[in-house]
């Protein structure tokens, strides 16, 4: 429902925001191919090769934080969270921007809280690296701190768009 | 209890005005903590990284994989041409054929939803044609749709044996006759309410059609998988999750055995997968969040001490959690709510004596049923965008096909052997 009203967004901010989009796309995309073939792979070895691979578990698990991050922030993006809305769509329509307005704020106080803990977990951690691969855990909180920007980026721009389509309400003859 | 008070109270709240379902756990987790003068964000990051870094977790995105592979091969056309020559003659036609279809896909699929879509897309249109009501034939492919996530592969299976530590080819085992009995229930029902006469009564379809003989061989490959999976798991061959993973392969494979999986559309297949698997596995990590908080809150001891005192039968407290989750699985989605559930009722079943294998087949049935009770009841919405029906017709036509399913329940509950007889006979317990 969001993207309906882009038109209310400058330009420079549709399109910039639309590039973030197609590159989080194809990184979803490289990183559940990649834990595919990681678990197949230690399948592959451990029956063929007779050799059990070390890193291969480790490095799908990295990929699912990773990717569970980055397509929340995706998910994000068109309000598309798991959410029961059967209650608000009762609402007149004023009010059920408002709802959804409200939605966003609730998003932005907990991606709040995520972001501060991933950068402070990013900090302390840097040094630390994952047994087998040595992927230092500062990368992977990167990884989940830049998603919980762009959550926050694109709820900050969601609940802008929801507040001018109220604010639309207010004057004279339109939507109606 | 003030703290299960305010904790509750905020998250349904927050749920009724719209707010999704991982904000509304996580906001209410950060209010109680606050109150509490516990809160830090790193502890709550923390929580949430640790509720997502599983490597059995790993199974979801794979089994939700496999299925979209599948449906992309053209194995769900197979699969519904091949339950209409079973079944398609007997009377309500196409209804069975659905139901029939979408038990056999529930051995690819591990999702009710995905189940429901998969299934639904092609027959709900073939139903209307053939002048099935439009809100029946959404009903019954979404009550059909539970199935998908009671025969093995199963998801929200896979997220109860991670948390309570059930082996999850026994759980995978213990789901195949509930599963079996739910698609017996259903077409019986239908069997019934379609006699000549009445609305939905329906001659059973003919026309052209490619031979048996072909239909079946090709279906063989995705009525083997189920076996490839609880076989692999059983025989120690594979985890769960390398059995997920070798579901892709094979699905992969086949479908391009079949020549109609086009490798330019992997892609929009990799992405939609990796959006579905958010949507659970965010809420995944939300809740885990939550089980910490309930947790340190020492909620779980407090229930499983009112049940102790308040409770003396096995078959009551059965009843009454059954009831909870039922209500639960009307607002919650079935993955959130076995998350959310397992901890604290785990304590509860075992100081019971309950088997916790017989209770996880149990509650992820319960919970499934919610993806057809309103408001939050997933498939219901997909089967009724299909069939073009307004919700709220969905929320009536789908009532009696809710009640085979509450009645499957009881029986499960007053004879545990229909969860646990495979299980046992097959790892000795």
């Amino acid at each position: 429902m969001a993207n309906q009203s882009t038109n209310l967004l400058p330009a420079w901010l549709a399109s910039s925001e639309s590039i973030v989009f197609t590159v989080l796309r194809s990184l979803l995309i490289t990183i559940l191919a990649t834990m595919v073939v990681a678990v197949l792979a230690q399948v592959f070895s451990r029956y063929a090769l007779d050799f059990s691979l070390t890193w291969s578990e480790e490095l799908a698990r990295i990929c699912m934080i990773c990717m569970v991050f980055l397509g929340a922030a995706v998910l994000s993006r068109d309000n598309e969270h798991l959410s029961v809305t059967t209650v608000i769509e009762l609402f007149p329509p004023r009010l059920h921007h408002l709802c959804v307005a409200f939605a966003q704020i609730v998003g932005l106080y907990c991606t709040w809280y995520l972001a501060k803990g991933a950068w402070s977990a990013l900090v302390r951690e840097w040094a630390q690296v994952t047994p087998a691969l040595q992927v230092p855990f500062g990368l992977i909180y990167s990884v989940i701190f830049v998603a919980v920007i762009f959550m926050i980026l694109w709820l900050a721009l969601n609940l802008l768009r929801e507040v001018l389509i109220v604010l639309q309400f207010g004057k004279p003859d339109q939507h109606k | 209890m003030t703290a299960l008070a305010i904790l509750a109270g905020t998250f349904f709240v927050l749920l009724l005005l719209g707010v999704p379902i991982v904000y509304s756990l996580i906001a209410a987790c950060i209010v109680l903590l606050t109150s509490d003068g516990l809160m830090s964000a790193q502890l709550v990051m923390q929580r949430v990284y640790a509720g997502v870094d599983s490597f059995p977790l790993l199974a979801i995105p794979f089994f939700l994989l496999a299925g979209k592979l599948m449906e992309a091969g053209g194995i769900t056309r197979r699969l519904i041409d091949f339950a209409f020559y079973l079944v398609g003659w007997i009377r309500g036609g196409l209804a069975h054929v659905a139901v029939l279809a979408a038990t056999m896909f529930a051995g690819v699929s591990g999702s009710s939803v995905a189940d429901t879509a998969a299934i639904g897309s092609t027959i709900i249109p073939r139903m209307k044609e053939r002048s099935y009501p439009p809100a029946y034939a959404g009903s019954v492919v979404a009550a059909a749709g539970v199935i998908g996530s009671t025969i093995p592969p199963s998801i929200p299976l896979v997220l109860y044996g991670v948390i309570s530590g059930v082996s999850i080819g026994g759980l995978f085992l213990g789901g195949i006759v509930p599963g079996i009995l739910m698609c017996l229930g259903l077409m019986a029902y239908i069997y019934f309410s379609s006699a000549p006469g009445t609305e939905v009564g329906s001659e059973p379809e003919a026309g052209d059609r490619p031979g048996f003989g072909r239909v079946f061989v090709q279906s063989v490959p995705a009525l083997l998988l189920p076996g490839i999976i609880v076989g692999g798991i059983r025989t120690g061959a594979f985890s769960a999750t390398e059995a997920a993973a070798v579901a892709v392969a094979y699905a992969f494979l086949i479908g391009i055995a079949y020549r109609e999986l086009k490798i330019s559309r992997l892609p929009e297949i990799l992405y939609r997968t990796a959006r579905d698997t958010t949507l659970v596995m965010a809420i995944v990590g939300a809740a885990s969040l939550v089980g910490y908080v309930l947790t340190i809150e020492q909620i779980p001891s407090s229930i499983a001490g009112w049940f102790a005192d308040n409770v003396s039968s096995v078959l009551v407290l059965l009843l009454l959690i059954n009831l909870l989750l039922l209500v639960a699985g009307c607002f919650l989605d079935g993955g959130s709510a076995i998350i959310v559930f397992t901890p604290v009722l785990l304590p509860v079943i075992k100081a019971f004596g309950i088997d916790p294998l017989f209770f996880g087949v149990l509650m992820s049935i319960n919970l499934m049923i919610g993806t057809i009770t309103p408001p939050v009841g997933l498939s219901l919405y997909v089967a009724g965008g299909i069939a073009d029906v307004k919700i709220g017709r969905m929320m009536v036509a789908i009532l009696p096909f809710l009640c085979v399913h509450l009645a499957l329940l009881v029986a499960l509950m007053l004879f545990p052997q229909l969860v646990t007889a495979i299980p046992d006979l097959v790892y000795n317990r």
